[in-house]
Parts: structure tokens; sequence; C-alpha cells
């Protein structure tokens, strides 16, 4: 039993770690409508540029901070270089854009910084702690914290600021958005460097567990991906319950039927993308219009 | 005194020219029509005035250049549009949809504006928590329009805004719409193709032809011209 | 004096006749080792193919054409060597069952657009390797699998390199030109039609959902056929041949040769081959950058590939001329 409840909390931070990733891509994709499958890969060099700047002896949490900032900018950045040059409406078109920066940084990181896993260390203090009898790591809850900040602060801004709204407006009807004066560009921008932002934070956290190697994110993106999937494209909250549900039957999956083990544990996400995408493509908690469209 | 003058304007969608040195004024608080068959041009001199295309020629707001602004400018300036096919935001809620469309101004007295365009029109504030992709076609133009008007704009343009809509709902709209110009002053340009009803509210109108302006006059003339009446008002 | 060159080189009545007598001599005149890679060339060829075909022409972006390349190869390779079947047959079969295959997912992801059917495709592509993975008794697992090529023939009079690119070319060059056919008549027309909007097919009488499985039903044999080839001119296949970063290679090829046309998956094919291996002369690390920045070049700046780039070269000495069953790809928002 205790067995049971472990792999769920691991199971759950796991899935915040998803989450956060999967949060910044259905940020892109409700203010962009675009899929970025680089989020992975650009939270990855966030990630090794935090762990070469405390290699370099700066504090870890000055580190992260940077990283963080780092992130945003270099989002705002890709956006505003790469991505504004495509019209809208040219999806495929978005999508082979968003491979080529997927192989590119992937690529990159490997050249600059090596093949070989580096590590930063733990983020939050290694206590662990008894909660009804079941060990759960310090890091496990600083983990889903974390997350629900994220979650939080998103929801606030997206649903009671005149920005959110703004940037809300401008997915749901581009044209109408400038019609009300809004600048359709600069939120794109911001879309862009926030979501990144979001997807930084999902690499430090994974950090620690899952060590920075070039490859890294790659599983997490697919995690993060069917997260999306399953909760719904357009619905933060359905990411993150999405997230949840997926971490902690990805744990349970591998400890209980042997038959997946650990080189099919990555189908079962994946069985889940194609499932909620055949069955229900607007998944838990999305709407009908968004797929639609 | 003109709010709008229009001089020469020329617009069109890359090689292809579709507006021919056209000519406009409208007066402060006065509705002009916009007449034409399709494709005489009259949606691409809305999207000329409103900056969405490029254009040559000068167009001034009450005596400021507006011709070559980005569309988020002109807003601020005071020129708001009520698109083609309405343009809601169908994710977002009428409520939200309105409070938007005040995204270029002060955020005061928001609140109480809100209330004054739903008593207005009370079908809307009915659905105020309802997406408004939800909403019917006329709903959904009453909720374009008063989006506009959210941004308190000196002059409101109207692109066919009773295209698609069963003939009591345009009557409606367009009785909501000469309410608005006298109680509240806003000049309005409004592109008909079939222009019976938009000549009974207007003071003015213009004849657009294959981008070239070809009548003007009191709308009352027009509506009393023999040809004006055979090719635009089906009579 | 230039105008009539170009107007020359426009013909296609030039091109193809000298195209296809290069393709004919070309091994005779090269070494064996070239001929090996002229052949995969071939082999790539006919998958980009399969991609244009499908996300070019169709607008259907789906990335599980590494999962029928994969199909082709592996059951081609198995059913030769474990039943001894000549390849021929084997090849048949294997496409046989990609065909159906691509028309069952087809048909299971005909709801779905866009970048909604792209991540189901993805999926799909990434589980592939996989699962051949874990079928270890059938697919030899990761350690892969090994089949014996064909040798020439006594009759032929030609080495085991060449036979087997004359076995590839015969099939590659018939399937192009069926492709070329198939686009300039009602079913192509329809495939374009689907691309351009979804909705608006509908309406317009096409029949979108058979539409869309024939697509991609056609297109997943065509994969698998490639896949067989291979696996007839290379002797092995493994997991790590074909994980979903081939379908994306193969997008690659499509794009610099030109995704909505037939002649730029020939070119696609020549880059395939020749690309990355130039790419690790430069700098074995940087290779997979090049990569990437290309993909992202050439959609920003040459979105209708090498081939577009030529026509609009061309067509700047002379009057455009309507080439209906090709399209060149959407728009740019230049400001």
């Amino acid at each position: 039993m205790e067995l049971f409840l472990e792999q769920v909390v691991d199971g759950l931070a796991m899935g915040g770690v998803y989450g956060s990733l999967a949060l910044g891509m259905v940020l892109i994709f409700r203010t962009t409508g675009i899929l970025n499958f680089a989020q992975g890969e650009m939270a990855l060099v966030v990630a090794f540029v935090v762990w070469q700047l405390n290699h370099w002896g700066v504090p870890l949490l000055v580190a992260i901070v940077g990283g963080i900032v780092l992130a945003f900018v270099g989002g705002a950045l890709i956006e505003f270089t790469v991505i504004r040059r495509l019209s809208k409406d040219n999806e495929w078109g978005m999508v082979i854009l968003t491979f080529g920066l997927f192989l590119f940084l992937s690529n990159l990181t490997g050249f600059v910084w090596g093949y070989l896993p580096v590590s930063f260390g733990d983020i939050f203090p290694a206590d662990v702690l008894s909660v009804f009898g079941v060990s759960v790591t310090l890091g496990s809850l600083g983990t889903m914290l974390v997350v629900l900040i994220e979650i939080g602060v998103l929801t606030f801004v997206l649903h009671r600021t005149k920005l959110g709204l703004a940037m809300r407006a401008t997915v749901s009807n581009r044209t109408s958005a400038g019609l009300v004066g809004i600048n359709v560009r600069r939120m794109s921008v911001l879309g862009w460097g926030i979501a990144s932002s979001i997807g930084a934070i999902a690499a430090i956290l994974a950090a620690p567990t899952l060590y920075i190697e070039p490859g890294m994110m790659f599983s997490v993106l697919l995690y993060a991906l069917a997260a999306a999937a399953l909760g719904g494209f357009d619905s933060l909250l359905g990411a993150v319950v999405a997230s949840l549900i997926i971490g902690v039957s990805e744990n349970l999956a591998a400890t209980y039927i042997p038959w997946i083990g650990s080189e099919l544990k990555i189908a079962v996400p994946l069985a889940i993308i194609f499932a909620v995408l055949v069955l229900k493509p607007s998944g838990l908690f999305g709407s009908e219009e968004a797929v639609r469209v | 005194m003109t709010l709008l003058q229009v001089r020469d304007l020329c617009a069109g969608y890359g090689p292809v020219k579709v507006l021919h040195n056209i000519d406009l004024d409208v007066e402060e608080g006065s509705v002009v029509v916009l007449l034409g068959a399709n494709g005489a041009g009259k949606t691409t001199t809305l999207k000329a005035l409103t900056g969405q295309i490029p254009s040559m020629g000068t167009v001034e707001l009450a005596g400021a250049t507006i011709g070559r602004s980005r569309p988020e400018v002109i807003v601020k300036r005071g020129v708001s549009l009520v698109p083609e096919g309405r343009g809601v935001f169908s994710e977002l809620t009428v409520q939200e949809n309105m409070l938007v469309g005040a995204y270029v101004r002060s955020q005061r007295g928001l609140q109480a504006e809100l209330e004054d365009w739903f008593t207005l029109f009370p079908n809307l504030a009915e659905r105020r928590n309802q997406k408004a992709g939800t909403l019917s076609g006329g709903e959904q133009q009453m909720l374009a329009v008063t989006r506009a008007l959210m941004a308190r704009p000196r002059i409101l343009l109207l692109d066919e805004p009773s295209l698609g809509l069963a003939p009591v709902i345009v009557t409606n709209l367009f009785d909501k719409l000469r309410r608005i110009n006298v109680e509240h002053g806003t000049a309005m340009l409004i592109v008909e193709q079939n222009a019976n009803i938009a000549l009974s509210i207007a003071t003015k109108g213009y004849v657009l032809e294959r981008g070239h302006i070809v009548k003007s006059g009191e709308a009352a003339s027009l509506q009393g011209d023999d040809a004006i009446r055979l090719a635009y008002l089906g009579v | 004096m230039s105008t009539n060159v170009s107007e020359l080189l426009r013909r296609k009545v030039l091109w193809v006749p000298v195209g296809l007598v290069a393709l004919l001599a070309l091994p005779l005149m090269t070494s064996s080792f070239l001929t090996f890679q002229l052949t995969l060339v071939l082999v790539w060829a006919l998958a980009a193919l399969a991609t244009n075909l499908l996300m070019g022409f169709g607008g259907q972006m789906s990335i599980a054409l590494n999962a029928f390349f994969g199909l082709g190869a592996y059951a081609a390779g198995v059913l030769h060597r474990q039943l001894e079947l000549p390849f021929l047959v084997t090849a048949v079969v294997a496409v046989g069952a990609a065909f159906l295959g691509g028309a069952l997912l087809s048909m299971s992801t005909a709801r779905l657009k866009g970048l909604y059917l792209c991540t189901a495709t993805l999926a799909v592509g990434i589980v592939a390797p996989l699962f051949v993975s874990k079928w270890e008794h059938i697919t030899g697992g990761d350690a892969g699998l090994v089949v014996p090529v064909p040798g020439a023939p006594a009759w032929s009079g030609l080495l085991p390199d060449q036979w087997r690119y004359y076995v590839t070319l015969v099939p590659v060059v018939l399937i192009f030109w069926w492709t070329g056919n198939l686009m300039r008549g009602p079913l192509g027309r329809a495939i374009c039609a689907l691309r351009d909007s979804e909705l608006v097919a509908g309406t317009q009488g096409v029949d979108t959902p058979r539409v869309k499985v024939l697509l991609g039903a056609y297109s997943s044999a065509m994969a698998a056929l490639a896949g067989a080839l291979y696996v007839m001119s290379v002797g092995v296949i493994s997991p790590a041949t074909i994980p979903v970063l081939l379908s994306i290679s193969f997008i690659v090829a499509s794009v610099v040769g030109g995704i909505a046309t037939i002649w730029g998956a020939l070119i696609g094919g020549v880059f395939l081959q020749f690309a990355p291996r130039l790419a690790s002369e430069i700098d074995p690390l940087a290779g997979g950058m090049l990569y990437g920045l290309i993909m992202i070049v050439f959609i920003l700046f040459a979105p209708a590939g090498v081939v577009g780039l030529l026509r609009g070269f061309l067509e700047r000495r002379k009057a455009p001329d309507p080439e209906p069953e090709e399209v060149s790809i959407p728009v740019y928002e230049t400001s």
C-alpha cells in the first residue's frame, strides 16, 4: 500500500513537471494558435545555462532567476525574428518551423555542452516528510507548489486583467483584435515570452531528477503534449489536471504492468494522445470551437 | 463641420487596384451611406480607412491625417469598425467582448457604460455571460456594434450590417443605430448593398461602382432617384 | 538569346528524356558505391514523393510515414528471410499491408485537422519503432534484422549494385509517372481542394472522407515500397533507422525540393542522401544544427523549395505558364 501511495506521490510530482511544460504549450496555443514542438528544447537550453552559471559560481537561485529571464527574452526574440515571418494561417509552415527549431536547438545543446549528463543538484532541501505514513520528498511538494502558483498566476492574468483579455481576444479573432486597438504582434511576443519562462521552469524543476542532457526534454515534451491533448489544447486547468493523471498512471503502469517496463513506458502517453484525439479531440476540458477552427 | 474627409483614396490588393480616387465627406453627427453592388469596393474602402490595407490619398479625421497609420492607432483616434460578418470573439463572453471593445480608452466608468448598453440591448443583457459564439446572427451583430461603440468612437464604420439577417431584425438594428446617432451624436458611415433601410436613417449617400464614386447626394434625393431605385433599392 | 535558352529549359519535353537517359546510364558509368548511393536517392525520392502527396498536395499534416516505411522494410525483410519469398512478392505484400494500414489511420483520424492531426500521427510515428523493438522474436529487436540482398541474375550481365539500382528505378519511375497523372486528373483536383479548405471541399461535392482515406492509403503504400526497396539494397533494418525523426527528414527533403511538386521529390531525395554526409564533413557535431537551420531557412525564404526557386527564376524571363496541378505554397506576413 505504501508503495502504491509513494508511486502516486512521485507520479504527482512528475506530473507537475509535465504540467509546467504543458501550461506553456497551451498558453502559446491559446495566444498565438501555434503548437510549439520546440518548447522542450527551448527550456533545455535554459536549464543548461542555469547549470553553466551555477558551475561558474553563481548561486543556484540567482542562476534560476537569470534563466527564467533569459527564457522570456529568448522566447520573445524567437517569436519576433522567426515565427512572426510566417502568416498565422500557414499551419503546416508553422509546424515545420517549430520542428526545425527543435532540431536546431536540440543539436545546439549537444554542440555546446556535449552529451554527458550534468546536474546542479537539488533545488529544494533533500528532506523527506511523512504525510499520513507516506514518505514525500520536499522536492515533490515544492514542485507541486510551484506549479500551483503558476496556474494561479496565469489564470489570474488571463481572466482578470485587461492584458489577459487582450491575449485571449487575439487568439479568438486576430483581425477583430486589431480592430479594437489591440497590438496583436505585441500579444504574440508576450505570449511566447511568458510560455518560454514557464517551460524553463519545467526544465529546471525536472533537472534534479532527470539530469540535464540533450534529449532530456524530449520525453517531457511528449508527456506535455499528451497532457495538453487530454486536457484540451485550449484549457490551462485541463492541461495541469491531465498532467497529474498522466504522471500518476505512467508511474503505476511502469510499476504494476511488467510488460510495459521502461522501454514502452513512453508508449503510455502516446497511446493517450492518440486515443483522446481520435475519440474526443476537444479533450476533457477543452472547447469544441477550438477543434473546429 | 466635416469630421471625416477622404480625398483621392486609392487602394487595392497587390497589383489589383480596386479603388480609384475616392472622395468622401462625413459631417459631425451625420449618417452617411455608401451604396454599391458586390465587388464595387465597399469593404475595400473600409479596410483602407481603418488601416488594414495600404492606401494612397488623404484621409483626415477632424483635420488630422490618419492615412497610413496602423489599425491600432486609428482606433485610438476615434474610428471604430463593425466588420463584415460581425467578427465577434466567439470564445469570449458577451460581456468580455464589450469590455475588450474599450481596450484603447480609459477604464473608468466602464461598468456604468456597460449597463447603459445592456439597457438599450436587453437581448445582450440576458446573455452577458454566454460565449459570443453561441449567439444568433442578429445578436452577434448587436454585440459587434456595442463592442465598437465601447471605444467611444467619433465615427462608426459599419460593413454590411444587414447581411444575413431577417428583415425584422434589420429594422430593429437600424432603429437602434438611429437612436445611437441621435442620443450620442456618433457619426456613421454605413456600407450596404441593399440600402433601403440604411438611406432611411441617413443624411447623405454615395454610390460606388467598380471603385469609382458615381453619384452622391442627400439621402432623400437618392431614394427618389429612379436609376438608384432600380439598381439598389430593389424597386 | 537567353530567352530561347530558358524557353528550352522550361519545356518538360526536353527534361524528361534527358533525365531518363541520365538515370538509365549513370550506374553504368560510376563506381559501385555511387550506384548504391543513387539507389538510395531513388528510395528517398519515393518517400519524399509520398510526403509531397500527403502534405504538399493534400494538406494533411501527418508525420507517421516513418511507421509505414518501417512496415514496408520489415514486412519485406521478414517475409524474405523467414519464408524465403522473392522480393517482388514480399514487396507487394508490404505495400498492400501499408495501403490498408494507411487507410485505417486516415479513417480513424478523419475528424482531425492541422495541429491535432499532426499530434496524433506524431504519436503513431514515435510508437512504431518502440513496438518493433519489443517484438524481438519477429523483428530481431534493437539489434536489427539482416536480410540477404539479391544478386544480379546471370542473363542481365550487370553487377549486383547495378541490378538493384534498376530494380529500384523501375517502380520509382512508374510511381512518379502515376502520381503525376493522378494529380492532373479529378482525384488530384479533389486532393488539392482538400488542402485548400476541407469545409469548402465538402460543399463542392468532393467526397472528403473518401479522398482523405485514399490519400492516406496511397502515401502509406508509397512509403512502404520505399522501405522495401531500402532493405533490398541496404540489407539491414533496425528500429534506429525508423524513428519519427525519419518522417521529419522526409519533410525536410520535401520542403527543400518543393513540397507541392512532383519533381521536387527527386531533388529531395538527392538532398537526403548527400546532405547529412556533407554536413558532418563540415563539422560532425554541427551537422544536426545545420539540418534544423536548413529547415527554418527554407520554410521562411523558399517555401516552394528548389523547384519553386527555379520556376521563379525562369519565369522572370518569360510570360507565366499555367501549371494547374502544381501549386506553390501560401502566404507571408510581410509587415
